[in-house]
């Protein structure tokens, strides 16, 4: 079974998304911003599609990808960032930090599962 | 509908304040104008507040929603798993009956095979048998023709011994011979009578191999009642595929009935990103009106003659207001409201991957 770290500081989010994925048959772990993200990788965890949110506090969605894309082992993991952001220089500059894709809320479960089974090598 | 109603009515209390602010100065009644600025700063608060109470109350029932989904999710899942094991051990008892019922199917045609083999026995043995009896009824005639001469030869025996004796010395010789010829008459009687027996054994014999036929008879009594099982079996057979059948049907409908289910519960969870594109926009209507209130509060104390940092004028925050936003929809009500055209750069897709 694929394994999925969320990130996102909406409980809401959380909740949902975790059933909708494993729903879909993923093993879902979540975190609730940038630096708890970290906490659960460096825990071990080895996800093989991380999303995150972008607006988040403590360390927020890019500075996340930033500091996973400078570990070894998550350099390749792909990563889609799911925001309510539609800005075009934030999705350039989540591009430029090594995201896979961007995501913009609301998106539909049958959208969502679609690109994570696109972007999951195996899924 | 409740919270449009809510946020309609918050903004025609945020304008009212702002009107009497704005008739305050217009008036230059400095004891008013503290008044009007007091209340806008309590106004700018209570909205706030109610603002914070509508972001929490909604995550709170999302946050619920999500989590009965979720126990649908579960109960939903156990009903398919139930039906999914139902089902698969319906299929195997199905699949054993109708491996039964083509053993039973092969048993059948073996027994009516042999029973057939039967009936075509006994009619060869009865026919058999009748030849047989004719053959044996044929001997009768010949024993009593034995039976017959040798009484009669016993007689010519007897008459020649009388013969002999009137003769005297001369038909002593002839005497012996008719002796002899008694004797053998005698013989061939006792012969002929144990002749006679056989061929009553023999007809006796025959007759049970006549029961034999009768035996036949019901071996085809025995392949009709056969015939009448492997008819109720055939129907059995026929139930049973019936009922396989609907079993499948039944089982499919179940399963897609309980996959499409998954999917209205998926999209009904991903419907549920509304309450953190809410919270977000709410957020971001505080953040402005936690600054207006600031700016007020700026205002009071100028007037009051204090020394103090002037906040950011309104008319200033306004012009970089649209630079604040994040989502394509907070652009554009703020350029409903303020007449304005598109311009600029447009949302790009959706869903991108780079």
């Amino acid at each position: 079974m694929k394994k999925i770290l969320l990130v996102d500081d909406s409980a809401t989010m959380l909740l949902s998304l975790r059933q909708t994925l494993e729903m879909s048959g993923f093993n879902v772990s979540t975190a609730t911003d940038g630096e708890d993200g970290l906490s659960v990788l460096a825990a071990g965890s080895k996800p093989d599609l991380i999303i995150t949110d972008i607006n988040m506090p403590k360390l927020d969605g890019l500075g996340f990808i930033q500091a996973v894309r400078k570990q070894p082992a998550y350099r390749f993991t792909p990563l889609l960032v799911l925001t309510t952001e539609s800005q075009q220089a934030r999705r350039d500059e989540a591009k430029r930090l090594g995201a896979t894709g961007w995501l913009v809320k609301p998106v539909a479960a049958a959208d969502l599962v679609r690109v994570v089974k696109q972007v999951v090598p195996g899924a | 509908m409740r919270l449009i109603g809510n946020g309609h009515a918050l903004r025609t209390r945020a304008a009212d304040s702002l009107e009497r602010l704005a008739k305050a100065l217009r008036d230059g009644a400095p004891s008013s104008l503290h008044q009007e600025l007091d209340s806008f700063e309590k106004v700018s608060a209570i909205l706030c507040g109610q603002l914070e109470t509508v972001t929490r109350q909604s995550e709170d029932a999302a946050n619920c929603i999500a989590t009965r989904m979720s126990e649908i999710t579960r109960h939903a899942s156990n009903v398919a798993t139930a039906t999914e094991s139902s089902a698969t051990r319906s299929r195997h008892l199905c699949e054993s009956g109708q491996d039964t019922l083509r053993e039973s199917d092969e048993s059948l045609e073996q027994l009516l095979t042999i029973c057939k083999e039967r009936k075509q026995q006994g009619e060869a043995d009865r026919v058999r048998a009748a030849t047989v009896a004719t053959n044996a009824g044929a001997l009768r005639p010949l024993v009593q023709d034995i039976a017959t001469i040798a009484r009669q030869t016993n007689l010519v025996a007897l008459n020649a011994a009388i013969e002999a004796a009137r003769a005297g010395k001369v038909g002593a010789g002839f005497s012996v011979v008719a002796r002899e010829v008694r004797q053998l008459a005698a013989q061939t009687a006792a012969v002929a009578e144990t002749v006679g027996e056989r061929i009553n054994t023999l007809v006796r014999t025959i007759e049970r191999e006549l029961v034999h036929e009768l035996n036949a008879r019901d071996h085809e009594h025995e392949c009709r009642e056969l015939d009448r099982v492997a008819e109720l079996l055939g129907a059995l057979k026929g139930h049973y595929v019936m009922s396989t059948a609907a079993l499948a049907e039944l089982t499919e409908n179940v399963e897609g009935s309980s996959g499409r289910m998954r999917e209205e519960i998926c999209e009904t969870l991903s419907a549920l990103q509304f309450q953190d594109i809410t919270r977000q926009r709410i957020e971001q209507v505080t953040v402005e009106l936690a600054h207006m209130s600031q700016f007020a509060q700026s205002l009071q104390s100028t007037l009051r003659g204090e020394d103090e940092q002037p906040a950011v004028s309104i008319a200033e925050r306004l012009r970089t207001l649209d630079g604040r936003y994040v989502m394509s929809d907070q652009l554009r009500v703020h350029r409903e409201v303020l007449g304005k055209q598109e311009e600029g750069e447009t949302a790009g897709a959706a869903i991108e991957l780079f």
